[in-house]
């Protein structure tokens, strides 16, 4: 689904990404995982096309597609979810409007009709359900005055409106409380199928004993620099990321 | 409400799509402005001599004064002498039924997308359709005359309620109030007239559609709007004008009386030709708007969404003289290409306890320019006056200004004056994060620009508030990259 | 009659110097603006024609007590330039000799320095538009020149004093500042206008070049007495990386307009104005305020408050201009100002004009009075309302004064503001 080869990046004159490589198949969850500064946020802002950077080098195949291509919301529209680790707060605009704007722009996008508003009402009904997110969050504006824990889980009911192919969760697990790092983490185990795939990215192992992954990758320095299984992230918390330095010999 | 919807939204597309010009037999004034037009434009309305004699003192008071000069805005000297005064449908149209109306005219609301009888009914809106200057149809009139109130072209009302005309007619705008007033005074060609007495709730909101029509033919609208003790009216006004090259100047005047714990809310949805986008053409829209809440508990509201216009240049103002009145403005301008717009509000606070509140959202793209200009007057005696003012401006280019020009004058120690003003851009991280979820930058823009001025639309009546939103993206299309 | 009669005659007599050419200019500008009428948008608030002098009459030397009007600042180390009715008072004055400083009289200065004072003089005001700048120019006699060389830090702070204590009744004194601070240098400067008797009229203009990355932080002190009308201009030039902080303590005035202007010319440069005033009997306070966004990535914050009582008014204009081409600017202004009575009044016209999208602009203005809940709360805990007021109003004050950096400057501004709103906590 999604293959990424020796990608670099910069910003201004600073090189962020150094030749990083990737491949994600369908039905699978990975979790990148890695010390502060070393790309990982940067990682998901490329693929979801922030324009802050500079490819240099590489490219980003989603589907077959080149990525790079695609502006932004195209990609959006192709299937690309990022869940944000800072969402935005947008006055006057409801959750509810917001999410009829982009769900009929991915169904216009694949030649669908606007959705009905009785079907789109039944949806949000249902989705909001999976992070238990109360109805009168649809009818506020996005994110406005919410607390740290009610953005993220906005987020993962948005993941849920749109169904993305694939869905990044950029530091989900930042700033949440256990209990509502367990209602995220339900609502993605219940979104997860065999057709889609997710990238998790998180600094601590925590998030992982509620999503498990497929595959744990290290990153370092702009670079995977270690890959194995969920054992990896239990290894990483035990050893610390100097452990990883010295295996990885830098 | 929903054959509302769908009306109003399907008449509106990209360009300009009300620039259509209609073939109706028009009967002009001679080019030019003197005694004898004013006498002229009188004698064609069958006025009474008092009413030809207060134009005439206006127009005496018009030529000494001087055109103002301090607004914001820049455009060619304005030839008060090449321009036509009077234009009326040759036809004087007294139908009991739209069968017998002229099928152009009826051509023309279908283009307008006003619904038929029936659906007037249905949506409960009664439309004196003001084609030019004269007035044509006035419908609903026999359930309004049921309940005694009066709506009418002000013509009518000149002839048929000389006394509440003589009493009301300049008490709020006096014709020496500006250079446009004067003018208007002197040359108006025709307006509403509302009246409402005492105890009465208007049942169903009062509509007019202005259009321009004639070439070089000056607009001059003239609306009284009167709410007795305890009565209510709520009032809307939207305006199409055609497309044209050259320059047409609208100089109207709007009078608002409210009584004792009146209410009047006045609701404007602007969208009269801007010019192209190299700032050719357009209407020049210099009004004098202003209400006096005389009586204790009353309450004036104007609600203005204002997005066409080469020039707009105007101040719907309230005074607050009746003891606990209550003022309100709320305003979206939208200036885009060449436009330019200055508009804001005057409250003036005389009585006790009287409150004001003022909410001004501009948006400027294009190579247009944006003023917002505010006046919050606080006399000695308006004991416990409060004002709360928010002014934002919203810029979408490079090239565009956005201007804030509040001018606080308090008096009272007790009263309570807070102005706030932001100017800002819409932001990459609410753009990307739109872009993320699969809208593009139109729409993103779009939507944001509708949330950024949700407060004012939702002081608009259902159906002007999904026209107003739709003039919006239309109005904005090709001001973000 | 009014003073602009004889303005040639007048002329006439001034010493011809090496400003004769652009005195001239100046005079002939004035000539042309006038003095401004109520007509006037900049001047709509303040009514100073009739305010004025029935006749211009410059000088009058006659020095009295000088150092015990300076007593407060004795205990102050710093160099002391002072003035008698606009005359430099060499024996009165306190120079610190530091290298890389120049201080003194303008007037004698100036031809030592003649290519600084040449490359700088005139430059920062506007005479073909502003009549009072244009009268200065014309007509200015002295005034304290400060140049600080590159990559000088002035150790001590230079006080600049103005003490008006002539008898007559009818002399408009025209003084005039010349400050250059090069790149890297970094000054204090306090400048304080004292009357203690008698009817006084000053015309002031002080022009400020701050080079490259240098540091000007300036004081204006206007605590002189209800028989003082003045009109100041302060314009600063900001260039690359300069840091600008300018505050004026405004506690009594018959008039006063203060013209505050800060250009930013140079990228990535700072300023930062704040004023107070105190308004009682008839005072008239006129802040006018300009901020001139020229270059991209410069900050300006302002914070303006009055407190306003008897039949005094307040005028604040604060304008922020943000130019064309001067994208990520950040300009806040905040203006607030209490009534205390019922004859008291306050206008108010804070002005945004932006011609760049990326910026972020700002302002408040507030006018009201004191918050009822505030004054409850110090009522339920016996205080007596006059002293809760008093309390109140100078909580409110005291945010300008907090943020003097001069340690003594700010424990004697706050002393001044408690005696002039009659409070002891």
């Amino acid at each position: 689904m999604l293959e990424i080869k020796n990608l670099h990046a910069k910003i201004g004159d600073k090189e962020i990404l150094k030749g990083l490589n990737l491949t994600v198949k369908a039905g699978e969850v990975h979790a990148i995982m890695g010390p502060n500064g070393t790309g990982k946020s940067t990682l998901a802002s490329i693929i979801a096309g922030k324009e802050d950077y500079e490819i240099t080098a590489g490219e980003i195949l989603f589907e077959g597609k080149n990525l790079l291509d695609l502006s932004p919301d195209e990609r959006a529209r192709e299937g690309v979810f990022l869940a944000f680790q800072y969402p935005v707060e947008i006055p006057g605009v409801s959750t509810t409007n917001f999410m009829k704007a982009a769900v009929n722009a991915k169904r216009k996008h694949h030649g669908q009709e606007p959705i009905v508003a009785k079907e789109f009402l039944a949806m949000m009904n249902e989705k909001r359900q999976l992070v238990e997110l109360d109805k009168s969050y649809l009818s506020r504006s996005i994110n406005e005055g919410f607390s740290g824990g009610e953005k993220k889980r906005n987020e993962i009911f948005q993941m849920a409106m749109l169904d993305p192919k694939l869905a990044i969760l950029d530091e989900t697990d930042s700033g949440l409380d256990i209990d509502a790092l367990r209602i995220v983490a339900d609502g993605v185990n219940k979104l997860k199928s065999k057709n889609n795939a997710f990238l998790v990215i998180t600094h601590y192992q925590r998030l992982l004993n509620y999503i498990v992954p497929d595959f744990v990758h290290i990153m370092y320095d702009g670079r995977v620099v270690k890959t194995g299984d969920k054992s990896l992230a239990l290894k990483m918390e035990e050893r610390g990321y100097d452990w990883i330095k010295e295996e990885v010999g830098v | 409400m929903s054959e509302q919807d769908t009306i109003l939204g399907e008449h509106i597309s990209s360009d300009y799509k009300y620039g259509f010009i209609t073939d109706i037999e028009q009967e002009k004034a001679p080019i030019g402005l003197n005694e004898d037009t004013v006498r002229y434009i009188s004698c064609r309305k069958n006025e009474p001599e008092w009413m030809l004699e207060w134009r005439l003192t206006a127009f005496r008071q018009w030529l000494k004064m001087k055109q103002p000069e301090w607004q914001n805005v820049h455009f060619p000297n304005i030839d008060f002498q090449s321009i036509i005064y009077y234009a009326a449908t040759k036809k004087k149209p007294q139908y009991a039924s739209l069968d017998e109306v002229d099928p152009e005219l009826l051509a023309v609301y279908d283009k307008l997308g006003l619904p038929k009888e029936e659906q007037k009914l249905l949506a409960g809106v009664a439309v004196d359709f003001v084609m030019d200057s004269e007035s044509v149809i006035t419908t609903f009139k026999e359930t309004l005359k049921e309940k005694g109130i009066i709506f009418c072209a002000i013509s009518e009302a000149i002839r048929e309620y000389p006394d509440l005309v003589k009493q009301y007619l300049g008490s709020v705008v006096p014709p020496r109030d500006n250079y446009y007033s004067a003018l208007n005074s002197a040359v108006f060609s025709d307006g509403s007239f509302v009246f409402i007495p005492k105890g009465v709730r208007c049942p169903m909101e009062l509509s007019t559609y202005f259009r321009i029509n004639a070439q070089n033919t000056g607009q001059f609208e003239r609306t009284l709007i009167i709410c007795e003790d305890n009565a209510y009216v709520s009032y809307l006004e939207g305006c199409t004008a055609p497309m044209r090259d050259e320059n047409q100047l609208h100089a109207a005047v709007v009078e608002l009386v409210a009584m004792d714990n009146a209410e009047i809310k006045y609701s404007t949805v602007q969208n009269w030709y801007p010019g192209d986008k190299e700032g050719k053409g357009g209407i020049y829209n210099f009004v004098t708007k202003r209400g006096i809440c005389k009586g204790i508990n009353s309450k004036i509201s104007w609600t203005q969404v204002e997005t066409g216009s080469a020039i707009t240049w105007k101040y719907p103002s309230c005074i607050l003289k009746g003891e606990n009145s209550i003022g309100e403005f709320y305003s979206v301008a939208v200036t885009n290409n060449y436009q330019q717009a200055d508009t804001g509000t005057k409250m003036i606070h005389i009585g006790k306890n009287t409150r004001s509140r003022i909410v001004s959202k501009g948006i400027s793209g294009g190579h247009s320019q944006n003023s917002y200009r505010g006046l919050v007057q606080v006399h000695k005696t308006a004991e416990n006056a409060y004002n709360f003012s928010q002014c934002d401006s919203l810029l979408l280019g490079d090239k565009c200004g956005a201007h804030t020009f509040p001018y606080l004058e308090i008096k009272n120690k007790s009263a309570q004056v807070e102005h706030e003003a932001t100017t800002s851009k819409i932001g990459e991280d609410l753009l990307f994060y739109c872009n993320q979820r699969g809208l593009s930058n139109e729409e993103a823009v779009d939507m944001i620009v509708n949330g950024y001025c949700k407060e004012v639309f939702k002081q608009l009546p259902m159906e002007f508030a999904v026209e107003a939103q739709k003039l919006l993206s239309i109005s904005l299309e090709g001001s973000v990259g | 009659m009014s003073f602009t009669d004889n303005i040639e005659t007048i002329f006439e007599t001034i010493d011809k110097d090496n400003l004769s050419a652009v005195r001239e200019s100046a005079l002939s500008s004035f000539k042309t603006l006038g003095l401004p009428s109520a007509r006037h948008e900049e001047w709509k608030y303040t009514h100073i024609k009739t305010k004025l002098p029935e006749t211009l009459r410059l000088v009058a030397s006659q020095e009295s007590q000088v150092a015990s009007k300076l007593k407060y600042f004795n205990s102050i180390k710093g160099t002391k330039l002072v003035f008698i009715n606009g005359v430099f008072s060499a024996e009165s004055s306190v120079i610190i000799d530091q290298s890389g400083l120049t201080v003194g009289s303008l007037k004698e200065l100036s031809s030592q320095h003649e290519a600084i004072f040449t490359k700088h003089f005139n430059k920062a005001t506007d005479i073909s538009k502003e009549n009072f700048a244009a009268l200065n120019t014309a007509f200015a006699q002295d005034g304290a020149f400060i140049y600080v060389k590159k990559n000088t830090i002035v150790e001590a702070p230079v006080f600049v004093f103005h003490i008006y204590d002539h008898a007559s009744a009818d002399i408009f004194t025209q003084s005039r500042n010349l400050i250059v601070v090069e790149e890297n240098a970094d000054i204090t400067i306090v400048e304080d206008f004292q009357n203690n008797n008698g009817e006084k009229f000053y015309n002031h203009v002080s022009e400020v070049f701050i080079g490259q990355n240098a540091e000007v932080n300036y004081s204006l002190l206007q605590l002189h007495n209800q028989h003082t009308t003045s009109v100041n201009y302060v314009e600063a030039r900001l260039e690359k990386d300069a840091r600008y902080h300018i505050t004026t303590v405004t506690l009594d005035g018959k008039l006063v307009r203060n013209n505050i202007n800060a250009y930013m010319d140079g990228e990535n440069s700072l300023a930062t104005l704040n004023g107070l005033y105190i308004g009682k009997e008839a005072n008239h306070i006129d802040n006018h305020i300009l901020v001139d966004h020229r270059v991209p990535n410069c900050n300006s914050h302002q914070v303006y408050k009055g407190v306003l009582d008897d039949q005094s008014t307040g005028v604040f204009n604060g304008k922020i201009f943000v130019q064309k081409d001067a994208q990520k600017t950040n300009a806040y202004q905040s203006s607030k100002a209490v009534l205390l009575s019922d004859e008291a009044s306050m206008n108010s016209k804070p002005q945004l004009e932006i011609f760049a999208d990326d910026v972020k602009c700002s302002h408040g203005a507030a006018i009201g009075q004191m918050s009822k809940n505030e004054l409850f709360y110090l009522l339920a805990r016996g205080i007596d309302k006059e002293t809760a007021r008093g309390i109140l109003t100078y909580a409110f004050a005291n945010e300008i004064i907090a943020a003097v950096k001069l340690p003594e400057l700010r424990t004697y501004l706050d002393d001044k503001l408690k005696e002039k709103l009659n409070i002891t906590i």
